[in-house]
């Protein structure tokens, strides 16, 4: 087993600065994305988490280069393998897609064309991106089935979609993103739409990707548990900012952002007992006129006079860990207690 | 594609052909007054109708009527007309191939001047290009085909004079003066059916492009031209082939006004001819043949529609 580096200080694979995404609406331009500052070294497995509408898809389009109109890039540099993806053109782009770097979708059950053989979507993938026979494609589509742990891949091939469960679909949609190759895969909520025990083989199957393929994983999901269990490091998302970026060990045990901590009380193993499960009260805030203050601050159980009269600043502790909190520092928040979580991660 | 599925399609092609022909061969024995005496006029002897009445067959129980017509049908003799003296299945055989061409004329010039448009529109959303071919589409369904066939007759006939006004050539005889003879019929009754071919494809079209596997296919880095023409395309023609078929009936009543306007010799205009002459076999010869490929194209598009969509086939 390769050694995987727990920081990505030197040369990171994928370097994503200041982002921002804008939706003109009607109401004014959204920014649902809001400088968020992103890197995944070689090899490593990276989180982010987040409730539902934080921005989390957005950040993976726009480094995906699949953002649809009215959705656009409205600041920041985003670099892969130090090439500045924005100055590429539309067709070196598209080369770069499903070869280089690929996506697995939160809905298998939608991600798959309906009228086509999945074999047919995945060899159309190989075919765009190589120059092999469909003789050695034809093979090469069964060893990406049987490499996902799909039995009888040639029959499996063959089928369309409808006559595939959503466990099948998802283990599809992983062979056709890991076809050509990528050196960096960005996987969205890849089990949220699964059964418990379909995710957990979905997730070992990613794990497994990850240690023998030497592929890196952008993991985005808003389930504490799996990124617990996968990831090195984690940024938390809120309001289409990155609140904390820590190691998952960090971040378990010593969160410096009230956000995290709250999404960390709402774990079902964080549960002490039979304490009730926590939920935290309202709703992530859609941003139209960013105003000087901290996102979080009418949720937020710490909030002062401060917090909404200015933009909180970036506080950094150690190496790794930074938080977007006026109280970082001063703040001895509530982490995750249950030791038998934190098991599973990566050395 | 499975053989039950087909087996299917065909019985149930059959079921519609037998309820056709009961219904059918009723509208003409049970709307009030006596065949005989209306095909012979106010000028028919009791004597002569009761002649006539005994060789239809009028005077057997209906049931029996209804089997010895259908038999008959069935081996090919539809009767003899009334007025004209041969008999009805050499008249049809003579008008079917000119309405079948008039109708494959009408859906080849829908089909090719809807997609371009429809695929234009759905592709550049809201430009001024969508806006003008939906106007153009408002107004194909809204024109009342007999209405625009009139209007192009005025202009590239009689104004212009371009095309002939009105008649028809065979193939057979002179193909360009064939052409120039169907060029008007075919743009006046395909404009509409275009029209609800370009509304559809279009609607489907945006919807598909919105879907997830749309996605799929760019984050694998399709060509965009593959991504539109293969994969959007497939899932977006499955509404517009439906409505294809779910509009031939739309096609076939229209080919019967265009035909009279212009003057062909098809089934609609022999149809029209022979219920106002009250000429009942040929009534009833063109109302089996109209359903008959009624059902036929349905029969076409159901298969069809099972090509493109694996999932309507084994449900
Ligand atoms: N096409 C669009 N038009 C308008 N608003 C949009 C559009 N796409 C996304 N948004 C908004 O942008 C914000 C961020 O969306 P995003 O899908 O990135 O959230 P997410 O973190 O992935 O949430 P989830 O967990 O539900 O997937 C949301 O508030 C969403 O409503
Ligand atoms: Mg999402």
């Amino acid at each position: 087993m390769r050694l995987i580096p727990i920081s990505a200080a030197t040369d990171p694979l994928l370097e994503v600065r200041d982002l921002q995404v804008r939706i003109p609406t009607r109401r004014g331009d959204l920014l649902a994305v809001d400088g968020v500052d992103l890197t995944v070294g070689a090899g490593e497995i990276v989180g982010v988490v987040g409730e539902s509408g934080s921005g989390k898809t957005l950040t993976a389009y726009a480094i995906m280069g699949l953002l649809s109109a009215p959705a656009v890039i409205s600041r920041g540099v985003i670099r892969f393998r130090g090439q500045d993806l924005q100055a590429l053109a539309a067709e070196e782009r598209g080369r770069m897609r499903g070869s280089a770097m690929s996506m697995v979708f939160q809905e298998p059950l939608t991600a798959l064309n309906p009228v086509f053989p999945v074999g047919t979507q995945i060899r159309d993938v190989i075919r765009r991106h190589t120059n092999l026979s469909d003789r050695s494609i034809r093979g090469r589509i069964l060893e990406l089935l049987d490499h996902v742990g799909i039995a009888g891949p040639e029959r499996v091939a063959a089928a369309y979609p409808f006559e595939l469960s959503g466990g099948m679909r998802q283990r599809i949609l992983i062979a056709m993103a890991i076809a050509c190759g990528p050196s960096l895969v960005i996987a969205d909520e890849p089990t949220t739409a699964l059964d418990t025990t379909i995710q957990a083989q979905i997730l070992e199957l990613l794990r497994r990707l990850v240690r023998d393929d030497g592929i890196s994983l952008l993991l985005i999901s808003h389930d504490f548990g799996i990124v617990a269990d996968l990831c090195q490091r984690v940024y938390v998302m809120y309001a289409g900012q990155v609140v904390e970026h820590a190691t998952a060990g960090q971040l378990f045990d010593r969160p410096r952002h009230p956000y995290t901590s709250a999404l960390l009380g709402c774990m079902p193993a964080a549960r002490d007992g039979d304490a009730p499960l926590d939920t935290i009260e309202g709703t992530v805030p859609t941003v139209i006129d960013p105003k000087a203050l901290c996102r979080f601050a009418d949720r937020c159980g710490y909030a002062q006079a401060r917090c909404t009269e200015q933009s909180p600043p970036r506080q950094t502790f150690g190496v790794v860990q930074d938080a977007l909190c006026f109280r970082a520092a001063e703040l001895t928040l509530p982490g995750l207690v249950t030791p038998s979580l934190t098991d599973g991660v990566l050395p | 594609m499975g053989v039950l599925y087909l087996a299917k399609r065909l019985g149930w092609m059959l079921f519609i052909l037998f309820g056709s022909t009961v219904v059918i061969f009723l509208v003409i024995h049970v709307i009030p007054g006596d065949p005989a005496r209306a095909m012979l006029g106010p000028q028919g002897t009791p004597e002569a109708v009761e002649t006539l009445r005994r060789e239809l067959g009028l005077n057997d129980p209906l049931w029996q009527q209804y089997l010895i017509w259908v038999g008959r049908a069935l081996t090919g003799n539809l009767g003899h007309s009334i007025l004209l003296s041969k008999s009805v299945l050499e008249l049809l055989g003579e008008r079917v191939t000119t309405t079948l061409l008039l109708s494959l004329y009408a859906l080849i010039l829908a089909v090719l001047i809807a997609l371009p448009i429809s695929v234009m529109s759905a592709t550049r959303r809201n430009t001024i290009g969508d806006h003008v071919g939906r106007l153009v589409v408002l107004i194909g369904l809204a024109m009342p085909s007999f209405w625009f066939g009139l209007m192009l007759m005025l202009l590239f006939s009689v104004r212009l004079g371009w095309l002939p006004v009105f008649g028809y050539v065979s193939p057979l005889d002179d193909l360009g003066q064939h052409f120039s003879h169907m060029v008007l019929p075919a743009v006046a009754l395909g404009s509409g059916y275009a029209a609800m071919i370009m509304e559809t494809t279009r609607n489907s079209l945006v919807d598909v492009l919105n879907q997830d596997y749309i996605r799929t296919a760019r984050a694998g880095g399709l060509a965009e031209r593959l991504v539109l023409w293969k994969y959007a395309m497939r899932n977006a023609l499955i509404p517009t082939v439906t409505v294809i078929g779910i509009q031939i009936g739309y096609l076939m009543s229209g080919a019967i006004v265009i035909e009279n306007l212009f003057a062909i010799p098809g089934i609609g205009r022999l149809m029209v001819n022979a219920v106002l002459s009250r000429d009942y076999p040929v009534v009833q010869g063109t109302m089996l043949t109209v359903v008959f490929v009624f059902a036929f194209a349905n029969l076409c598009v159901d298969l069809l529609c099972a090509a493109i969509d694996p999932r309507t086939a084994r449900e």
